[in-house]
């Protein structure tokens, strides 16, 4: 957003309360196969980092938290805090991109997630590639034989009041799963699935070739246990018999939802949800929510919709002087 | 903390030891337990032929105990959750509750929505609490290694009991057990149902149900099981003998009532406990805690 | 016809995740009962399969699908209120029938007899009626 907005001569203020900006798609590994790009769209974002540098326009304002957010008249009034330094701020426009939060496993107990050893999530798989460029049994760091995907975690779930589909999460894994195989030809690859959901203009190709790579089953597992060797176990009917199937490390391919800051904005500035409750950018008030804050999405359809958004605001920015 | 006391079919004709030693304990432990002569079975087994008559008695098993201004303390966990279910629903659908009202009328009842359906565990745990237990222990159990079979319907469905406990993720009957002074072991797939509602359907599909959980626990090295309804015990007590020769096993393993457990910790006898009418001897076993007898 | 039964109405929106099946404890032990497989039967207007076949009763009535079922089906409620059609229509199993006889009739399924009575009295245990004489009454079949 910050971006766009500078290359248009509109300088901005990023406000963020972590130590880095990116959110959690800074987090994540390129996921390049053999040197090939695999379109994932994390580069982008170190790419957009990296800009945001070395734009003038754009002053970054890192661990720094807001106390409030107010309309007053045609000016946003940001209230914040950065370490001793307090102070109000006004701004002609305001965009909320404070993005998303993975689904926490531990929110459906029967995947045991932090009670079994070697069941981690697709967010702490990415976090893993990127810092040690492989893959790894947490438990013992020993390297990974066979490891399967359990996709839709948190996704496609009414019961848990998420009912959409994520949209990255068969992408993530999928590419994942191509590196860590290119990486490690031996080790074999699971995907309990129930839909393949092939996203993108380039995925529909790339899953095609390397669909013979994985041994699909078409189940979500029940019960998630411990065996020995602190290996993941889960039973499931494959090929008409139920049985026990064993892995190193199992990873779950954990879905979108709003992020925990949301209601606080909700608040401040009457904003609405809509029907998948994350927000509903606003259209008018020089107010926008652009975004993963909007709904889930991938990097390369989050650059798409925040490009839109900067119209947007420039029209605003346009009509109000 | 007064009950009136459900004891459903099975448990008077059946399971008299799990009558007996939940008396003893309760009285101990200052629950008073008044006997409503009225009530019906609770109306579980009639579910599948016809769950609208099924319904009804227990709505005028739920309407005898408000009559009298009691809550409801269940043994069984199959009359637990199916008198909690209807007090569930009929306290959230008054069109139901005006149709099971009219025919309540033909015998003379009325049920106005307040009643309330405790399993025993759960009252000992709420009205009484962990530590008047652990005050009451009189015999050192040395922590006797003991496997806790939850079943389901002490758990399940979880909306009907209020989100007391994850069913994924129980841990009351093994707090209550170690109370006592035993040892809650750890083992395989503990939340396996016991198959005993499919007993009547195919034998077979039953006691394999209740053999994987038998091996289980074995496996894990328990010297004794903790029920809390009388179909597990029939298919993990009375049934062990068969799954032993039918599958050519064995597991000579005391299934104990969970006040059969608590009443030996507190110092109550054999006799007291109906330890003799379970099947699976426990001779040996209460030797081991308290000496020859 | 099955989704007008109580508990039932939610079966159409099965994406056969296979859930279910995968935590099914009966299915464990005995291949012939699916849970994924009875839902889309229903869907599909496999009536007399279903309501004919023994599937519908090796349920053991855990509640583990409908727990965890994403779409928040009752499975369980469902597979008893297509047991409740296949009684109606004669389909139930001997032991089943048994059963609701005798609840229908009097009220218990063990009716308790003097030798109960007196084995209970041994054992320091209060005298029960041997019935529900009230049963039949209460639960006469209406037209």
């Amino acid at each position: 957003m910050a971006l766009e907005l500078g290359r248009r001569g509109v300088p901005s203020l990023v406000i963020e309360k972590e130590k880095t900006i990116g959110g959690h798609a800074g987090t994540y590994a390129c996921k390049a196969v053999d040197g090939h790009c695999q379109k994932c769209g994390a580069c982008l974002v170190q790419d957009a980092i990296r800009d945001i540098r070395e734009m003038p326009q754009i002053e970054v304002s890192v661990e720094t938290t807001l106390a409030g957010l107010d309309r007053e008249g045609k000016e946003i009034v940001a209230r914040f805090k950065k370490g001793e330094k307090e102070g109000p701020d006004r701004f002609s426009a305001l965009v909320l991109c404070h993005g998303f939060q993975p689904f926490d496993p531990a929110e459906k107990p029967n995947y045991e997630y932090n009670r079994i050893p070697n069941l981690i999530t697709g967010v702490e798989l990415e976090q893993m590639m990127k810092q040690k460029g492989n893959v790894f049994r947490p438990s013992d760091g020993k390297p990974v034989k066979d490891m399967a995907f359990v996709q839709c975690v948190g996704s496609r779930n009414p019961a848990l009041g998420r009912p959409y589909c994520s949209q990255v999460c068969c992408g993530y894994a999928l590419r994942m799963a191509r590196q860590i195989r290119t990486q490690n030809p031996s080790t074999s690859i699971t995907f309990f699935y129930m839909d393949v959901q092939t996203f993108g203009r380039d995925f529909e190709r790339m899953f095609w070739e390397f669909r013979d790579a994985v041994y699909w089953i078409r189940e979500i597992p029940g019960d998630f246990f411990s065996t020995a060797g602190d290996r993941v176990g889960v039973t499931v009917e494959d090929e008409g018999e139920i049985g026990e199937l064993t892995f190193d490390l199992m990873t779950l391919s954990v879905g979108m939802g709003p992020s925990p800051d949301q209601p606080v904005f909700e608040k401040w500035l009457d904003l609405r949800q809509g029907p998948e409750r994350f927000l509903v950018s606003p259209k008018r008030g020089g107010i926008f929510v652009a975004g993963s804050a909007t709904g889930p999405m991938s990097i390369p359809d989050t650059i798409a919709n925040s490009r839109a958004t900067v119209t947007h605001v420039m029209d605003y920015l346009e009509e109000r002087s | 903390m007064k009950y009136a006391l459900f004891l459903g079919c099975t448990i008077p004709a059946r399971s008299r030891n799990y009558e007996m030693s939940a008396r003893v304990v309760a009285h101990k432990l200052g629950i008073e337990f008044v006997d409503i002569f009225d009530f019906s079975c609770c109306g579980f087994p009639l579910k599948s032929s016809d769950m609208k008559q099924a319904g009804l008695l227990a709505a005028r098993n739920l309407a005898l105990a408000e009559a009298q201004g009691l809550p409801i303390c269940t043994l069984c966990s199959a009359c637990t959750s199916m008198l909690a279910e209807e007090a569930h629903q009929l306290g959230r659908d008054k069109a139901l509750l005006d149709e099971v009202n009219a025919e309540l009328e033909k015998v003379g009842l009325s049920y106005g929505g307040n009643a309330e359906v405790k399993h025993f565990a759960r009252v000992l745990l709420d009205d009484v609490g962990l530590d008047r237990i652990r005050q009451e222990v009189r015999v050192d159990l040395k922590g006797l290694p003991v496997a806790t079979h939850y079943g389901c319907h002490y758990l399940k469905p979880s909306e009907i009991y209020e989100g007391l406990e994850d069913p994924e993720n129980p841990s009351s009957l093994e707090e209550l057990v170690n109370a006592a002074g035993a040892h809650s072991v750890e083992y395989q797939h503990k939340k396996d149902c016991c198959g005993g509602a499919v007993l009547v359907a195919d034998e077979e599909t039953a006691l394999r149900m209740a053999k994987r959980k038998l091996d289980h626990v074995k496996e894990a090295g328990a010297k004794a099981m903790n029920v809390v309804c009388p179909f597990c015990s029939v298919m993990y007590d009375d049934n062990q003998k068969s799954i032993e020769s039918q599958f050519e096993v064995s597991y000579q393993i005391p299934v104990l009532y969970l006040p059969q457990i608590l009443g030996l910790a507190m110092g109550f006898d054999r006799k007291e406990l109906g330890l003799n009418m379970n099947v699976v001897k426990t001779k040996s076993l209460t030797e081991e805690i308290i000496g020859e007898e | 016809m099955v989704v007008q039964e109580p508990g039932a109405e939610g079966i159409r929106s099965c994406y056969a995740c296979g859930t279910c099946t995968a935590g099914c404890p009966v299915r464990r032990v005995n291949p012939a009962y699916n849970p994924r497989k009875l839902i889309r039967m229903v869907l599909l207007g496999m009536r007399d399969e279903i309501l004919k076949g023994k599937e519908i009763w090796l349920c053991s009535s855990c509640y583990t699908c409908q727990e965890r079922c994403p779409q928040a089906i009752r499975i369980t409620d469902t597979i008893i209120a297509l047991r409740n059609l296949a009684a109606r229509e004669g389909h139930a199993p001997s032991g089943i029938s048994m059963q609701a006889r005798l609840i229908r009739d009097q009220g218990r399924l063990y009716a308790l007899d003097e030798f109960d009575d007196k084995k209970r009295k041994k054992a320091g245990l209060p005298s029960l009626p041997s019935e529900f004489a009230g049963a039949k009454k209460l639960l006469e079949e209406k037209e």
